[in-house]
């Protein structure tokens, strides 16, 4: 049961949110351009990758915002959330801590970033 | 049932913020999940660039604002129509909420100037600590019997 | 003679009450505190179970749920328990028991003639067996069944009440023995937020047990007595007895079952029976403890054959005599305490240990009991009760009278839930047992489990398996009755990874999880195999710990409580006008509204006419509404829909078909441009949710350049569907500030005016093809609409109608519904929609169309059947063939999605997909039904009622 953190909310129970699969999957800009199994590479044609991957989260029962996160699909741990259009930042661990394990209590005061 | 907006807009803008400001008489919150109020009205923060406003007379509101925002890339939206309030008595809310609400409801983690949108059960909701002591909810209305059923299931814990 | 096996003091027992128990019909007697293992015992009650496969006499083996035999069925109908513990059920008055797998008991089993057969049922056997003849497989399976399992389900609903409970908090302590409380006061000191959860009724784990263990210059329980005062006292601290923490999931999830009546007589249990807690904490503390091992030898199953450490405990803790004359076998210090709290209750004790010295018999020694070094037992005797052990020793054999067999083979760490949270354990030689690993999460091992022993356990030399007679049985796994022979066979058959092996002899598969023969076996099998213990590893160990009840899991989300049940603002009327409902998504949506006598047929034909020849009403609120305002809105309808939008004219509507990106339909509805940058959706009912997601999220993360906002109106507004030639006549007669004559309010348009006082939009729109308007006003308030609209309507007869007369009206025009008629899998183009898909622009799905599989000319393609007899409803779901005598397999053609009775064309009328099928027009297909009957339909145009459409054009 992970827990995730929305850029805008701060860290909160996986089951507020909903998971859209691999990030970063831009719509072809001219579709007629491509083929039939280009097109189709698009469509269904995912990484799948063992360790580091970039996948959205919506936090749908909370602000609706989507957004992107680095997950380790082994050991499941998050290394971060950014926002769409950015690129995945490096977050480096504070020492001493569990990998990815920092859990903070507050739903709105935590690692979230406000409007501005 | 309640007298509710939704106000869209972009709070980078300063003309929108002042325009608003105008009207509501305080500053939109702009730091995640917090609340203002005053005049009668709160204004809860849902989104990067979505409010929830409560208003006296949501018709009357909609319409001074539109006038204020006129020419700014906005939206205010009725929605009261649809949304139930509840407010869950101090001594028990965070124990009835926490059967089927996963977000850390520990008075110091969550307390008045502070709102959150989350689950209870199957139901989205919002939740706004006020300075009473009580817990303030807002529900679809057509999830709230859900939501009436699950809190009136809960008991205190077991005496240690 | 009641209790004969009780102590005259001692133990932790309330002596002055007494409880009436029944073990399979005999009446027994016990104390508050007993479980029920130690109250039979105390009865002198030994022999309590059959083994699973071979049907051998079994007695009580351990004092906690690490418990393989006593297997019981608890109480009976609807608070029935399978496999319980005896072990772990504190005992109640009036507690009724029975021993499960023999018949009529385990005194006399007639199942043991399996017993006889016992040589050709090793591990595996019915994979080898039972296979010839191969037709017979299923009937033997059937009795293989009959025979196999241990307890009975109950055949009634569960009659209790269960919880969920989240609690976050900074450290939770799983076990509450001396490590654990020990971490709990060190942290509720410090201010944090403290969760200390145990399985047993008291806490204090081992200490409770262990009168004479020493801490801190106090006894045990002086140390205890504080260390709960200190803990009561603080508020930050929370203390859950009878509670198993029973998985540790990521990101330090753990759950723990509570168990709040199962202690209770069955008169006195109305409470919450169990609570779940679900915990996210920010570090886990684990002292859960060692589980002690058995030794592995001949007959070592023998009912009177214990671990050590439940001797002690059964001893000192129930205040039983165990028996007259007991044998220690032991391979570590640890069973040296057992000896001595044995010799204390009356019992003449020998130990019988295998390693060549140690000082820890001096002890014993001076207390006077024998102490043979370097032996082993490598018989037991006796086979309902043991008699007697053989014992070698310097290469002789000797025999040793005693009814009483005490085992210690070692202590293993209980690292399940360090396995679960991630955590490998590591095989320590020194230690002879896996202890913790590196830890995947937040969290430390404390304690025993953490391979930190503090009486005797350390000093261990390993006897994985004493060498026995030929033939004779050395159990490993005593509930599912694996022997070291079944592991040597699975070794010599090929398997060599512990998981293999684990899952082909069915070491570890019962109730009991292995608790005490995984290890044993693991090590057996390293030696079968050549290698070392630690490459051979040991099983992942996964949630549960140990079995939670299904109504614990399921909490109070039953029945209603299952899924919300969502109703609109006019229910009540509905209710009041004798509707009946069905469900739609989460909706309960009225289905018919039947008079006096009336069948679903006979009222849906009556609606149905009602709104072809008059007018009849409907609510609409279900549908989903999405406001949509901004400079980009049009757009951004004409990237989601196939149809253009930028010329839509304010005040117009327009039905739009949104497709998914892979070309297939996902949804419908009429959209509305309000002003030149606002516009109104609807969505289907079920769709609202998925419609409002797909935009946010186009929008947001490949779009968030465009201008446009998306908020949810479904519920604000409330909608009154108005249908039929009377219509407008009685829209006039409520609603003020609008002309409904036909020029002024075309069809496809939309109006404001005030109906009842009430601010209201109305749109002249129809999914029956007939004169039509659909009034939306705020939802709250919409009784008043609604009343207006029944009154105004009452000249003219008007007609509540429901979904099904909808579906029908919808259907004689060949209307879709997606989700009945699509079902993911078909384009528009299958549907006969190529006027809605507008060249010139992109959207989502255009693409998906020009793919080679979506051009094809066999796809399936909408239709209408006319059945050949016009009474006949062909069923939803029928399979459409061309000749149903063809040879199997018959190729297929499509199926029935829509059906129904058309009571204005007085004969039944359906929709189908069919290959080709707009080509075949005419064609006759017949539908063969699983009874037998064939039927028989002719395939003709979808549109049954006004193709020209003229009936809503007035």
């Amino acid at each position: 049961m992970l827990i995730i953190t929305c850029p805008w909310c701060g860290p909160r129970d996986q089951t507020e949110f909903a998971y859209g699969g691999e990030a970063h999957i831009v719509r072809p800009k001219d579709p007629d351009a491509l083929t039939d199994a280009e097109w189709g590479d698009y469509l269904f044609m995912r990484r799948n990758p063992r360790g580091r991957h970039l996948e959205q989260w919506g936090h749908a029962f909370g602000c609706r915002r989507w957004f992107n996160v680095e997950r380790d699909t082994v050991t499941y741990v998050i290394k971060g959330s950014y926002l769409p259009g950015e690129s995945p930042p490096e977050i480096p661990l504070s020492p001493g801590s569990a990998p990815g394990m920092e859990i903070s209590l507050s739903p709105g005061r935590g690692p979230g970033r406000g409007s501005t | 049932m309640s007298e509710h907006l939704n106000l869209r807009g972009n709070p980078s803008d300063a003309a929108f913020l002042a325009a608003v400001r105008g009207v509501l008489g305080f500053e939109l919150p702009l730091v995640a999940n917090t609340t203002v109020s005053g005049g009668g009205n709160v204004a809860y923060w849902l989104g990067p660039d979505e409010w929830l406003l409560a208003t006296k007379d949501s018709a009357a509101s909609a319409r001074v604002l539109l006038h204020a925002l006129a020419g700014t890339f906005c939206a205010v939206t009725e929605v009261g129509g649809g949304n139930e309030v509840l407010v869950l008595a101090a001594a028990t809310a965070r124990e009835a909420l926490a059967g089927e609400c996963p977000l850390d409801l520990d008075e110091r983690a969550f307390g008045p100037g502070q709102c959150a949108q989350t689950r209870l059960a199957h139901a989205a909701i919002l939740l706004r600590p006020l300075e009473s002591g009580d817990m303030e909810l807002v529900v679809r209305r057509s999830f709230a019997d859900h939501v009436r059923q699950h809190l009136s299931l809960a008991h205190p814990p077991e005496a240690r | 003679m009641s209790q004969s096996h009780r102590l005259p003091q001692g133990g932790r027992i309330d002596r002055s009450r007494t409880l009436r128990f029944t073990f399979n019909g005999r009446s027994h007697e016990g104390h508050p505190g007993d479980t029920l293992a130690s109250a039979l015992l105390a009865n002198g009650v030994t022999l309590v179970a059959r083994s699973w496969k071979y049907h051998r006499p079994r007695g009580i083996v351990a004092g906690g749920v690490e418990e393989p035999n006593a297997i019981v069925q608890l109480e009976t109908g609807a608070r029935t328990i399978p496999n319980a513990r005896a072990t772990e059920v504190e005992l109640y008055d009036g507690l009724v028991a029975a021993s499960v797998n023999c018949w009529p008991g385990p005194g006399l089993d007639l199942m043991a003639v399996t017993g006889l057969f016992s040589r050709i049922m090793p591990a595996g056997f019915y994979y080898k067996t039972f296979m010839w003849p191969k037709a017979l497989w299923m009937r033997y399976e059937h009795y293989i069944r009959k025979a196999s399992g241990l307890g009975r389900a109950p055949e009634t609903n569960d009659p209790d009440r269960y919880e969920k409970r989240n609690a976050w908090c900074d450290v939770l302590v799983a076990g509450g023995g001396r490590a654990g409380l020990q971490a709990a006061l060190e942290a509720g000191r410090a201010g944090r937020r403290v969760i200390l959860a145990d399985e047993q009724a008291e806490l204090g784990g081992a200490l409770l047990g262990d009168a004479h263990r020493v801490l801190d210059g106090a006894s045990a329980a002086q140390w205890l007595q504080k260390a709960f005062a200190e803990l009561a006292a603080m508020p930050n601290v929370q203390l859950l007895p009878r509670s198993t923490v029973f998985g540790y999931h990521d990101y330090n999830f753990l759950t723990i079952a509570q168990r709040l009546t199962d202690h209770l007589p069955l008169a006195q249990r109305a409470a919450v029976r169990e609570r779940v807690w679900r915990v996210r904490a920010r570090e886990v503390v684990l002292a859960t403890g060692a589980i002690e091992r058995p030794l592995v030898f001949a007959d070592n199953d023998r009912p009177g054959v214990m671990l050590a450490s439940a001797a002690s405990r059964y001893t000192s803790r129930y205040g039983v005599r165990l028996g007259t004359r007991a044998v220690v076998f032991t391979n570590n210090n640890s069973a040296y305490r057992a000896a001595l709290d044995l010799q204390r209750s009356g019992i003449t004790v020998t130990v019988v240990d295998s390693r060549p010295a140690s000082s820890a018999a001096d002890g014993v020694k001076a207390a006077g009991i024998e102490v043979l070094f370097g032996a082993m037992v490598t018989q037991a005797l006796g086979r309902r009760r043991v008699t007697g052990v053989r014992v070698l020793k310097d290469g002789a054999q000797r025999t040793l009278d005693c009814d009483l067999l005490a085992l210690s083979g070692g202590w293993s760490p209980a690292v399940h839930l360090h396995a679960h949270s991630g955590g490998r354990p590591v095989f320590d030689e020194a230690k002879a047992c896996f202890v913790p690993g590196k830890a995947a999460q937040a969290q430390r091992s404390v304690g025993a489990c953490n391979g930190d022993f503090s009486r005797g356990e350390e000093a261990v030399q390993p006897l994985w398996l004493v060498p026995g007679p030929a033939g004779a049985k050395q159990f490993v796994d005593l509930q599912s009755d694996v022997t070291a022979a079944d592991i040597a066979l699975a070794a010599r058959e090929g398997y060599r990874s512990i998981e293999h092996v684990k899952r082909y002899t069915a070491l570890g598969f019962g109730t009991d999880q292995g608790k005490l023969g995984n290890i044993n076996g693991m090590a057996i099998l390293a030696k079968e195999l050549g290698q070392s213990i630690a490459a051979t590893g040991t099983t992942t160990f996964r949630p549960n710990y140990t079995p939670v009840t299904f109504g614990a899991l399921a909490g109070p989300e039953l029945g209603a409580l299952f899924e919300p049940i969502r109703t609109t603002t006019l229910h009540g009327w509905h209710v009041a006008h004798g509707a009946l409902f069905e469900n739609v998504g989460q909706w309960k949506r009225p289905w018919y509204f039947p008079k006096a006598g009336e069948d679903l047929h006979a009222a849906v034909n009556r609606e149905c006419l009602a709104a072809r020849n008059a007018v009849a009403i409907m609510d609409a609120s279900t549908l989903g509404k999405i406001d949509i305002q901004g400079p980009d809105a049009a757009a951004f309808l004409n990237l989601v829909y196939t149809n253009a939008w930028l010329k839509l004219g304010v005040g117009k509507c327009r039905y739009g078909l949104m497709l998914d990106e892979n070309g297939m339909v996902m949804d419908d509805g009429v959209t509305t441009r309000l002003d030149e940058n606002h516009f109104l959706m609807t969505t289907t009912t079920g769709g609202a949710a998925r419609v409002m997601a797909w935009l946010e999220r186009w929008l947001q993360t490949e779009w968030p350049h465009m201008q446009v906002y998306f908020t949810s109106v479904t519920e604000h507004f409330a909608t009154a569907a108005v249908v039929g030639p009377k219509s407008r006549a009685v829209l006039q007669a409520v609603c003020e500030g609008v002309d409904f004559a036909q020029e002024a309010f075309p069809f496809m348009a939309c109006k404001e005016g005030t109906v009842a006082g009430l601010p209201a939009r109305i749109m002249r729109i129809s999914f029956s093809g007939e004169l039509a308007y659909e009034v939306n006003v705020r939802a709250d308030r919409a009784s008043a609409m609604w009343d207006a609209l029944w009154a105004a309507g009452e000249p003219f007869g008007i007609t509540p109608y429901g979904t099904e007369t909808m579906h029908v009206l919808r259907a004689e025009k060949g209307f879709i519904i997606v989700g009945q008629d699509t079902d993911g899998s078909v384009t528009p183009v299958d549907l006969g929609m190529d006027w809605i898909i507008a060249k010139g622009k992109d959207f989502l799905g255009r693409r998906s169309l020009l793919r080679s599989d979506t051009r094809r000319d066999d796809r399936k393609h909408l239709v209408g059947l006319l059945a050949e007899e016009p009474a006949t409803v062909l069923p939803e779901g029928a399979q459409v063939v061309s000749d149903a005598r063809a040879p199997v397999p018959v190729p297929m053609l499509g199926h029935v999605t829509s059906s129904y009775f058309s009571a204005f064309l007085r004969r039944s009328i359906a929709m189908a997909l069919v290959k080709n099928g707009r080509n075949r027009m005419g064609e006759k297909v017949e539908l063969p039904l699983a009874d037998g009957r064939v039927l028989r339909a002719t395939i003709s145009s979808p549109v049954f009622v006004d193709p020209e459409g003229a009936r809503q054009n007035v």
